[in-house]
């Protein structure tokens, strides 16, 4: 497809150069970082890699069912509502960062907030 | 449910259940170590997994076409049969030619192994002993240069392995050792990057061997090493650091101690190495960072190396865990190897 926001963005190397900008941002921000208190964080970063071509539209297998299942731990542990928004800007931020067009990073964060109900186990 | 079959008696595997839990949980005595497919202490031999697979990842091509696995990550879907690894594919003789004391606590072995050991620098072994107890040590040794393998040793307050080696092992003695493995090496293609590496404890043993093995390589970048413990007694190599840092002027050598006495000497710098290490290195990005030690200060240092800039893929750690840690401890999302 190629009018697909994923490869307007420019595809595989648009989502590499978002991943540290996200994943940084998201670890250094203490509303939310223990969260993403991983022994493992290569493979965290490759599930934020995963999520971010998702969240843009490209090649995932991503499902509602995963997002649940990854989340439930977390959301006992307390995830609510104000740290899925923080992530969310994060994420608005990177794309701006970036100097995504708006109308893109419009699209990507719509997909990105349309999980809050599977990421929060709703 | 999959069924593993194990000297001839059958046993029902729980849903997502590995092999290795399986027969834990059936009592059975199988030797392992990190549970996370990094150390191979829990090799065994399968009559029906002969393809690359998560079950055999990272083992060699012609083990793999053996039926050899990794019990820990071998998960079944339908009915196995398991055996134990054969042993001389696996195990090799070494004989201890030297053992000095580094200090109080930390003893040098160089070994001769029996059969040609292929190895890096930087790269850990798994040494047996009698009663069936296996642990991890890193190799100090640099294959281009000693005729023989060296490890540092530290003896831990209830660390079985790492007393019998201390204490009871003797110049002559034959021990039994695997490997080598683990991916913290140098790579030649690294040539010009600068290089900051944070040691804690003996986690210096690999580093040593890898900055022996970067100089070699004509190194044109700095490295930095930074080696922290509790008291300047315990930087056991730090004269020897102190000359090889003066002899090369890309190398700088920062001994750290982090008790709360003043050193007594001001060439010591006070408190964390990875604290030091970063505050001097505020932009990480396009260095390689090794990192070797405890637990703890992997893991926090691997995440602060990252938001200094430094791509995860450049950053090469080595974490060991006590045996104390491995029991208390299950989780299975970490690479570590243990150490006595």
């Amino acid at each position: 497809m190629s009018d697909s926001i994923y490869s307007q963005i420019g595809g595989a190397a648009a989502v590499d150069a978002a991943v540290d900008i996200f994943y940084r941002k998201v670890l250094t921000d203490d509303s939310i970082s223990s969260f993403f208190d991983s022994t493992d964080m290569d493979a965290q970063r490759d599930k934020q890699k995963a999520f971010l071509t998702m969240v843009m539209g490209g090649p995932n297998d991503y499902t509602g069912r995963d997002l649940r299942t990854a989340h439930a731990p977390l959301v006992e542990q307390g995830l609510n509502e104000d740290h899925f928004m923080s992530v969310a800007g994060h994420l608005q931020a990177t794309l701006e960062e970036l100097n995504v067009p708006s109308n893109l990073t419009l699209a990507i964060m719509n997909v990105a907030v349309g999980t809050i109900d599977d990421v929060l186990n709703r | 449910m999959p069924v593993i079959t194990y000297q001839g008696e059958q046993y029902v595997s729980k849903a997502d259940e590995s092999v290795l839990d399986t027969l834990l949980r059936h009592q059975i005595n199988i030797p392992y170590s990190c549970n996370a497919g990094v150390c191979h202490c829990c090799i065994m031999v399968s009559d029906s997994i002969k393809q690359p697979c998560p079950a055999n990842l990272g083992l060699r091509d012609t083990l793999i076409a053996q039926g050899y696995i990794l019990a820990c990550q071998c998960k079944p879907t339908d009915a196995i049969t398991v055996k134990h690894a054969d042993e001389y594919d696996i195990f090799a003789d070494a004989i201890v030619i030297e053992k000095n004391m580094l200090s109080d606590t930390v003893c040098q072995l160089k070994l001769h192994s029996a059969i040609d050991l292929y190895y890096r620098a930087g790269q850990y072994i798994n040494i047996r002993m009698p009663n069936g107890q296996i642990r991890s040590y890193s190799l100090a040794s640099l294959p281009s240069y000693d005729d023989y393998i060296e490890l540092h040793i530290k003896r831990m307050s209830n660390g079985e392995v790492s007393h019998w080696l201390c204490d009871d092992i003797k110049q002559g003695d034959t021990v039994e050792i695997q490997g080598a493995y683990g991916d913290c090496f140098y790579l030649t293609h690294h040539v010009e990057r600068d290089i900051v590496m944070i040691a804690t404890g003996t986690g210096l043993a690999p580093l040593i061997g890898i900055i022996r093995d970067a100089l070699a390589h004509g190194h044109q970048g700095t490295i930095q090493l930074y080696h922290g413990d509790r008291d300047h007694q315990d930087l056991y190599l730090d004269n020897e650091l102190q000359a090889m840092a003066e002899q090369y002027e890309n190398l700088a050598y920062f001994p750290c101690v982090s008790a709360i006495e003043p050193a007594t000497d001001n060439r010591f710098f006070h408190g964390r190495a990875s604290d030091l290490a970063f505050s001097q290195n505020k932009d990480l990005k396009n260095y390689c960072v090794y990192l070797c030690g405890s637990p703890a200060m992997v893991k926090s240092a691997k995440k602060q190396a990252y938001l200094n800039g430094a791509d995860m893929k450049n950053i090469y750690a080595d974490p060991f865990i006590t045996k104390e840690l491995r029991q208390s401890d299950s989780t299975t999302d970490m690479r570590r190897r243990s150490s006595d």
